[in-house]
């Protein structure tokens, strides 16, 4: 009874020592759950985090809140965020020092869904957009301003409803979301409708995590680790498709957030073609290319969306 | 009796043929026109359980719309009082009990300065007792959200898509708001009332015609909020499924249901055979009442199953019935064919079946009879006749015999001349004949063909030869022995029968020949050295037609070793299966052709060889007579 009890309380302290270990990081991503982000649901579900001693908590923003993910880090209720490089940029401009620490994606997935035919970035003259309040449409905007377009853009929280009642004349959509909800909304979405940015020279990728300089410094190595994680989590999407989507439906089912299967499998099918390089369909989780980096910094200092120039050492690690 | 069973069966089954398509023609027509009947009936049905309940929700709907119509004027009137504000949502969630919250959205730092979210907002708690407060924060950034924003911009009133109740309750619900304005026309802000939808789709699952039909209703964006499926509830939308198969036709379907009209969709997929029956509600929304076929037509296919096992039955009553009937009818047939089969083995006397009806089988049984009596009376006629042909056929043979026995079967030699003749009579007896005797070293010989065939040629033939013997046995020239015979023959002639002849007297010793041709062949002589002529003679008419004609002899003399060849047109006249003739060219070549020193009997026989070959099997039409004189 005693070697038993001895066993048994060395037993305890080795599975102990082993969660202590691990080192705790909350991510929040850009929004409740969904495929958008089910590389990292999986790698948690698959225990890649733990692989690499990270007790992770993934935390959701609220469904009616304008509060942009990436004000969170900067008030510590986070570790690290999903968030786009425009973001980022302009966080910084405010004096939140963020830094792009894995590029996930590698192109753009806003889109301008119109009720009238497009035809180039010109034909959205004149037209009422909706943008959502929380950021990620600064693209647009650029691009117009770029044109000289006369444009009300219109911020709302979500969804489609404000675009299909007719109040405005198009909508910003990402390609891999509310594209889809548009499609299941009217059955099919005339192409004619649709201007894809990454067509009119603003191919820009978006989702990439970020945390700050601060928290950087003091964590480098689990974030590196984290990354690694995640990328593994992605890696094993692309592979299982249909088990990923299962671990996703169970997340959204969690929070209580309305779905759908075809949905959220549509959705992970559009991450992972934003995953590949366009051109050598590969994909590395390539930082973003110097040269486009420096267009967007000048096109955010014209349209004042920043205000000082952030170089490429700052934004990324 | 296996004949009467087949036939009666196989009558049966033509008559169970013919009536099993009219039934099934009688039957399919019904099926189609209750089917028709019972499909109309359900569109007719269930488009007025539809309107009802339409009519039912959105008088629901109407009386929200003007309870909050009716408190917004209040609004202005206390912007600056939230406490006066908070009772006015709270007045309003009392005045209908539909309602479950409500809430004033005023636009940012309009009210005051400082504010930028300001949002009286009256509930019902868990106890039911209403409860207040004001809304508005980051994360209830309400002049974003679709209530708030979308009535504004479009500048009326609007009922948002439903959704999930914010309160965490799982409660769907949908909210009438209604866009208010400062009297300088800028806006104010935005009075909403939620209701709970749960009354709605209960309302429209009650809409149900059927055991298994059920009611769904989608909103403006097509999302599911009242569907048989819980689990589809705001999570799909109308087109999700067809999306998730890639269904292009049910979308183009469902894009026609949700374009606010009314109508009827059918579905005609392996899973589900039914309709949809569609129509708007006045805020947009639509609703589709789905029902199956098997459903709508069940008591249609009850009846029609019920028809078809009754004509089955009848057909095969019918079938039985049929077949006893027939049989009794048809035995009497089967009995006359028993009688048939009887006389036809010979039996003329069989019995054949009284039958005392006047229909077809009693004219059946006359027939039968009359056949059976004619037969008797034919076979009787055919022994008479039968036995008489025999007689006159023995007869025949016997004339036969004595005609052949009239003509010379020897054929002495005569100092050196070699005579042999032959007669093949086409017939028992023939018109044909030859004879020859010798008186005092004169040789008479005689060649004929008495016109006609049969028993009378053959009399005349008998007749000729008689004469020939008797007048040319008195020693008269050859012209005088024609002229009697020809004058014997004119004298009571009354059948106008005459005879070709050719009437020689040659004499043995000096080889003189007289001869005279009355009408018949010339004949062939063949000189010494083989070569064959034909001895055209002078023309003198048949014996038998004109009394008194003057018939002229001529006479030649002949060298020894000429053969003198006489014979009947049979032998020129012989014709092969193409009706071609022997011919005077052929037998002169045949003459030609034979050895002089040749016997006549050789010869003949090889002539007759030649005609044979010429012949082959076509049959005799003419008697033949030759007969060779070899000097």
């Amino acid at each position: 009874m005693k070697a038993g009890g001895f066993l048994t309380m060395a037993m305890a302290l080795c599975m102990a020592v082993s969660v202590k270990a691990q080192e705790k990081m909350t991510l929040m991503p850009a929004w409740m759950p969904q495929s958008q982000f089910a590389g990292y649901y999986v790698a948690l579900e698959k225990g890649f985090y733990a692989d690499e001693n990270i007790d992770l908590t993934i935390e959701h923003m609220g469904v009616n809140s304008s509060k942009p993910g990436i004000e969170r880090i900067g008030s510590g209720e986070v570790d690290i965020i999903i968030s786009h490089p425009i973001q980022a940029l302009m966080a910084r401009d405010y004096g939140l020092k963020v830094k792009n620490v894995l590029q996930v994606t590698q192109n753009t997935g806003i889109m301008i869904v119109s009720h009238k035919k497009l035809d180039g970035p010109q034909s959205l003259n004149g037209q009422s957009i909706g943008r959502w309040k929380s950021g990620f449409s600064e693209i647009c905007e650029i691009c117009c301003l770029n044109n000289n377009l006369d444009v009300k853009w219109v911020p709302f929280l979500n969804g489609i409803n404000l675009f299909m009642s007719g109040a405005i004349d198009a909508t910003v959509v990402m390609k891999y979301n509310e594209y889809y909800s548009l499609v299941e909304a009217m059955g099919s979405i005339d192409p004619e409708n649709v201007l894809w940015f990454a067509d009119c020279g603003y191919d820009i990728p978006e989702d990439g995590l970020y945390v700050t300089e601060e928290y950087l410094a003091g964590h480098r190595d689990l974030v590196e680790r984290f990354c690694r994680a995640s990328m593994k989590g992605w890696n094993y999407c692309v592979e299982h498709k249909e088990e990923c989507v299962d671990i996703v439906m169970d997340y959204m089912e969690k929070v209580g957030v309305k779905t759908n299967r075809y949905h959220q499998t549509v959705m992970l099918d559009g991450m992972i073609e934003l995953l590949r390089n366009r051109e050598t369909g590969r994909i590395d989780y390539a930082s973003i290319p110097q040269d486009k980096y420096d267009k967007l910094v000048r096109d955010l200092l014209k349209a004042h969306y920043i205000e000082t120039p952030v170089s490429y050492s700052e934004f990324s690690k | 009796m296996n004949a009467s069973r087949s036939f009666s069966k196989r009558l049966s089954l033509n008559i169970i043929g013919t009536t099993a398509v009219l039934f099934m023609a009688a039957i399919l027509t019904l099926g189609v026109v209750s089917y028709s009947m019972a499909y109309n009936s359900a569109i007719k049905e269930t488009s007025a359980a539809m309107k009802s309940n339409f009519l039912e929700i959105e008088k629901v709907l109407g009386e929200v719309e003007a309870v909050t119509n009716s408190n917004a004027w209040l609004v202005e009137k206390f912007c600056e009082n939230d406490t006066a504000l908070l009772d006015v949502v709270s007045n309003l969630i009392l005045s209908d009990s539909n309602i479950v919250s409500c809430a004033i959205g005023f636009e940012p730092y309009s009210v005051y300065p400082d504010k930028m979210y300001y949002c009286p907002f009256a509930y019902f708690d868990e106890e039911g007792k209403v409860r207040t407060r004001m809304m508005g924060s980051d994360d209830y950034d309400y002049p974003l959200m679709d209530w708030y924003i979308i009535p504004a911009m479009l500048g009326h009133e609007y009922w948002s898509e439903p959704s999930l109740d914010s309160d965490g309750s799982g409660r769907l619900i949908t909210s009438f708001s209604k866009p208010l304005y400062w009297n300088d026309g800028r806006l104010m802000g935005v009075i909403k009332a939620d209701i709970d939808l749960q009354w709605l789709t209960d309302k429209i699952q009650s809409i149900k015609p059927y055991e298994n039909s059920y009611t769904i209703l989608a909103g403006r964006n097509g999302s599911y909020i009242s569907h048989i499926d819980k689990s589809k509830i705001l999570s799909e939308t109308v087109y999700t499924g067809s999306l998730g198969v890639g269904d292009e036709k049910a979308i183009a379907s469902i894009r026609q249901m949700m374009s606010g009209q009314t109508g009827v969709i059918r579905i005609n997929r392996p899973e589900y055979k039914g309709f949809f029956i569609y129509g708007p509600l006045t805020n947009g929304w639509t609703a589709a009442l789905v029902c199956s076929y098997k459903d709508v037509f069940s008591k249609a296919t009850r009846m029609n199953r019920i028809s078809f096992l009754v004509a089955i039955l009848g057909l095969i009553l019918l079938y039985l019935t049929n077949k006893r009937i027939i049989g009794r009818h048809v035995q009497p047939i089967t009995e006359f064919a028993y009688s048939a089969l009887n006389i036809s083995q010979g039996n003329f006397k069989a019995r054949i079946p009284e039958v005392k009806s006047d229909d077809e089988l009693g004219r059946l049984h006359d027939s039968l009879d009359y056949m059976e009596r004619s037969i008797n009376e034919y076979i009787r006629e055919l022994r008479t006749t039968t036995a008489s042909n025999e007689r006159y056929e023995s007869e025949l043979n016997v004339a036969s015999a004595i005609q052949m026995q009239m003509l010379p079967k020897d054929y002495p030699k005569f100092d050196g001349v070699d005579l042999h003749a032959q007669l093949h009579p086409a017939k028992e007896v023939g018109g044909d004949l030859y004879d020859f005797f010798v008186k005092d070293r004169l040789l008479y010989f005689v060649v004929g063909d008495v016109s006609g065939k049969g028993v009378p040629a053959a009399l005349y033939m008998a007749i000729t030869r008689s004469a020939f013997r008797f007048i040319a046995g008195l020693g008269l020239p050859v012209d005088g022995v024609v002229a009697r015979i020809n004058n014997s023959f004119c004298d009571g002639n009354d059948s106008g029968m005459f005879v070709t002849m050719f009437v020689g007297c040659l004499n043995i010793d000096t080889l003189e020949l007289n001869y005279c041709n009355a009408g018949h062949n010339p004949i062939l002589i063949v000189s010494p050295n083989g070569k064959p002529s034909y001895l055209h003679a002078k023309p003198n008419l048949a014996a038998g037609l004109f009394e008194d004609f003057p018939y002229q002899g001529e006479s030649m003399t002949l060298e020894r070793g000429t053969r003198l060849f006489i014979y009947t047109d049979g032998v020129t006249e012989a014709e092969n299966h193409i009706n071609e003739m022997y011919g005077e060219r052929r037998l002169e070549e045949f003459a030609g052709k034979e050895d002089v020193n040749e016997s006549s009997e050789q010869f003949l026989e090889n002539l007759r060889l030649s005609i044979k070959d010429f012949v082959k099997d076509n049959p005799q039409n003419d008697d033949i007579t030759v007969m060779s004189i070899k000097l």
